[in-house]
């Protein structure tokens, strides 16, 4: 193992390079500054026009300073405690490369559209970032693939994720870097290409775009192999990725469902906010903080759940059946009908909660529930039994059946040597 | 000590009887609902058509069969609490007779309030929705007395 000055002086430039995302998502917020009011064509993610608003701000400080920053930061984290564990330092090329997303994006409007005259290298920028998401998003799936021991599972796993990974890398980048207007980058003209060519185009697109979820559903499949294969810390720390994997598909499409259905603007910063989710669930995975608080977030989580789905069925139910019987009594409707109903709900909340607890302790939970088990026996044991010798024996069980010590002592005060 | 209560107490309360009747109720609603499909399959009506139109005006199957299944919770809730004093008293009578009798109460309740809020089901004819609701009521009874046995 390395010693830690060893490891220090290998991560330094690391720190820098983070100083250095500083500094340069401190840029990308002063470029959205000076670009604001510039209105600009629609393009991949935004929707055109001014952008002097606060959603297109939260925007900003969501993709150009928060994901980038805290990934970064996390990523030299985690190098600095497992220099050898390539996790750490894929987090901090994803990091470091999805600010340039950002960052090329505002000075492509600046150097392209808020200039008075279009500045010389303003296409370049805004070829590269025409084509710098697809590697970034690359880099997170590979992320997801070797978390957390650094390498994919098997060398079958690195042939089903690699296939579609390449495949997908290579077709959008050659669409990305061929194409004219450039999408996804506020329509400006493709320095290197001087007529849209559709039918490759169209073809490399075709291919390239189901490789998205095809990659996501094979690492999803990796993810799922290991757990089984897995130990016990590593149990906790895939859990920990799922979690964040899931709360990132509910606020896409939550997200997704705002901005289209709804129309809202803020639809859009849930999508943009959303990576983030896996990143920092593999960052607290890894420098392994609170890692089996997991558990309790995920019971929590899913009976609550559960819990606020059971009630209101329930105040449904109430409310229908007795708006129905109101009426037929009274011949008008009733508030009586609401205020039962929820009435109802308050009293059933306590009783219906320990009900869901349990049951989903016992059902998912299986060391907890028995824990819980083991002690209720004791407390029962403890009411009856007379023989101290008995009863000691008895609770070195109950410790070693509830929290698997490697070792239990238990110090007893001699009788005469206190008062 | 408190957690020693937590622990050890079998005793049921008011409330977990509620959230007992509660559980029970969806599952029977779960068998009437599969008994009103079959009835109404019998008279040449859809399952889509019976659930659309309990869905009111949400007009969709799955709100139908929800709307159902949620009443049956909430009559499940009124059983359960109940059972508990009836049993007490008259502990001879076994829990699926008296499911049965609350389902043919609840026929009647039916009948008169709620007949407005499904006209198809009433298409179905009288004698399968009297089964439906003996249906409803044994099922409640039998996983009553089932729980019962459980927990002594």
């Amino acid at each position: 193992m390395n010693s830690p000055t060893t490891a220090n002086r290998r991560v330094w430039p690391l720190w820098l390079l983070l100083a250095l995302v500083l500094a340069l998502s401190v840029g990308t917020l002063v470029l959205y500054v000076v670009n604001r009011n510039t209105v600009v064509p629609a393009s991949w993610g935004t929707l055109g026009g001014s952008r002097a608003n606060l959603p297109a701000l939260i925007n900003v400080l969501l993709i150009g300073v928060a994901v980038p920053l805290l990934t970064t930061a996390l990523g030299v984290l985690i190098v600095s405690r497992q220099g050898r564990n390539r996790v750490g330092w894929l987090m901090v090329l994803v990091g470091t490369l999805y600010l340039l997303i950002p960052l090329l994006s505002e000075l492509t409007v600046y150097m392209n559209l808020s200039a008075a005259a279009p500045l010389a290298g303003g296409q370049i920028v805004a070829w590269v970032s025409n084509w710098v998401w697809i590697i970034v998003y690359a880099l997170l799936v590979l992320l997801m693939a070797v978390f957390p021991d650094g390498h994919i599972l098997t060398r079958n796993w690195t042939l089903a994720i690699g296939i579609p990974l390449a495949i997908f890398t290579g077709c959008l980048l050659i669409a990305a870097a061929i194409e004219q207007p450039m999408s996804s980058a506020y329509q400006v003209s493709n320095p290197f290409v001087a007529s849209h060519p559709g039918s490759i185009y169209n073809a490399l697109f075709a291919i390239g775009v189901p490789m998205m979820p095809l990659m996501l559903l094979v690492v999803l499949g990796e993810v799922a192999a290991r757990y089984r294969r897995s130990g016990l810390v590593e149990k906790q720390q895939i859990k920990w990725l799922l979690v964040g994997l899931a709360a990132t598909a509910l606020l896409v499409v939550l997200g997704l469902a705002l901005a289209f259905a709804a129309d809202l603007p803020y639809g859009a910063l849930l999508v943009n906010a959303a990576p983030i989710l896996p990143v920092l669930a593999i960052g607290f995975a890894m420098l392994r903080y609170r890692l089996y608080d997991i558990d309790l977030v995920l019971r929590r989580t899913v009976s609550y759940a559960l819990l606020t789905a059971v009630l209101l069925l329930v105040y449904f139910g109430s409310v229908t059946l007795l708006t129905s019987l109101f009426s037929r009594v009274t011949g008008q409707q009733s508030a009586l009908a609401i205020v039962i109903s929820t009435l109802l709900i308050a009293a059933l909340f306590n009783p219906l909660r320990r009900r869901v607890q349990h049951a989903i302790d016992r059902r998912f939970f299986r060391s907890s529930y028995d824990a819980q088990e083991v002690l209720e026996e004791f407390a029962r044991k403890a009411r009856d039994e007379t023989d101290l010798d008995a009863l000691l024996a008895e609770m070195v069980r109950v410790v070693q059946d509830t929290m698997r010590p490697e070792h239990v002592s238990v110090w007893l005060r001699k009788p005469d040597a206190g008062e | 000590m408190a957690s020693t209560d937590t622990f050890s107490s079998k005793r049921t309360t008011a409330g977990d009887a509620a959230v007992g009747g509660l559980f029970h109720g969806l599952v029977a609603g779960l068998a009437m609902a599969v008994y009103i499909v079959l009835a109404g399959l019998m008279q040449g009506i859809g399952p889509v058509m019976i659930w659309t139109r309990l869905g009111g005006a949400l007009d969709n199957p799955v709100s139908g069969l929800l709307a159902h299944l949620a009443v049956s919770g909430v009559y499940g809730v009124v059983w359960g609490l109940l059972w508990r004093p009836l049993h007490s008293r008259l502990s001879r009578i076994p829990a699926w007779a008296a499911g049965l009798v609350y389902g043919l109460v609840l026929m009647v309740i039916a009948q008169a309030a709620v007949a407005a809020l499904n006209p198809l089901l009433m298409d179905i004819g009288l004698a399968h929705r009297l089964v439906a609701h003996l249906v409803y009521g044994l099922v409640l009874g039998l996983l009553t007395a089932r729980s019962q046995t459980a927990r002594n």
